[in-house]
């Protein structure tokens, strides 16, 4: 079986999220998936829904772990630009410094 | 709820979490065995093989879970059950576990337990503990 379209089954539900207003407008994944199940999934036979689990697997573990992996590029990025400000705060209190002594 | 709201009733029961001081610790045969059995159910889980995520199941422990991210908080909670076991009841277990990452944080807890000042370095990957003198 074909489960080609799985791959767009998450856009409205991440479009709404992104779209939502607040914490009280946040859409509930559960109301999406539910959707799914009634309208793509609930005819299937035991073999084609096994093999549905498998794809899903491997498509939760690459989403998991590439957001683990951008969560932790964004904190080297932090990390690095946090360390350039102090840097440059370092640098302009010397100069300030250096200047006052002048003066 | 709002998560706002969570955090402040999480913060209402917090004084659970806080360090009890003792002058000293004792050691119990109920309190090794709680010990080695947290052990047992930590390297269970730390030993499972998972490089990819895949669906595991512990029967002994009837423990489950797919993701990597799961398995980590998994040693982490059950890190967190012995540390908050020798804060609660003032038992010593450092000296049973052979667990290198368990035994280093029961020894944390006991140090602190006992108001120890110590220094706790870490690469990511291996921990280490020095206690440190009152001067430094």
């Amino acid at each position: 079986m074909n489960f080609n379209s799985y791959f767009l089954w998450p856009k409205k539900f991440v479009e709404d999220s992104i779209n939502a207003d607040g914490l009280v407008d946040k859409p509930f994944v559960e109301e999406y998936t539910e959707e799914i199940l009634n309208k793509e999934l609930y005819g299937l036979k035991e073999d084609d829904l096994r093999g549905l689990i498998n794809q899903l697997s491997f498509t939760a573990s690459f989403y998991a772990r590439l957001r683990r992996m951008v969560i932790e590029h964004t904190a080297k990025i932090t990390l690095v630009r946090m360390m350039d400000e102090a840097d440059f705060e370092a640098e302009f209190e010397q100069e300030l410094k250096q200047l006052l002594e002048e003066e | 709820m709002s998560d706002l709201r969570k955090g402040e009733k999480m913060k209402e029961k917090s004084n659970l979490s806080e360090t009890i001081f003792r002058s000293l610790l004792i050691k119990t045969q109920y309190a090794e065995d709680y010990a080695l059995t947290l052990q047992e159910i930590y390297s269970d889980v730390e030993s499972v093989p998972h490089f990819n995520d895949e669906e595991i199941l512990l029967e002994n422990w009837g423990i489950e879970f797919f993701y990597v991210d799961t398995k980590e908080q998994i040693e982490w909670t059950v890190i967190l059950a012995l540390m908050t076991f020798i804060n609660q009841t003032g038992c010593e277990v450092s000296y049973v576990l052979t667990n290198q990452t368990l035994k280093k944080f029961a020894i944390m807890q006991e140090n602190r337990c006992l108001g120890k000042k110590q220094l706790i370095v870490s690469d990511g990957i291996e921990i280490n503990i020095n206690e440190v003198k009152d001067e430094l």
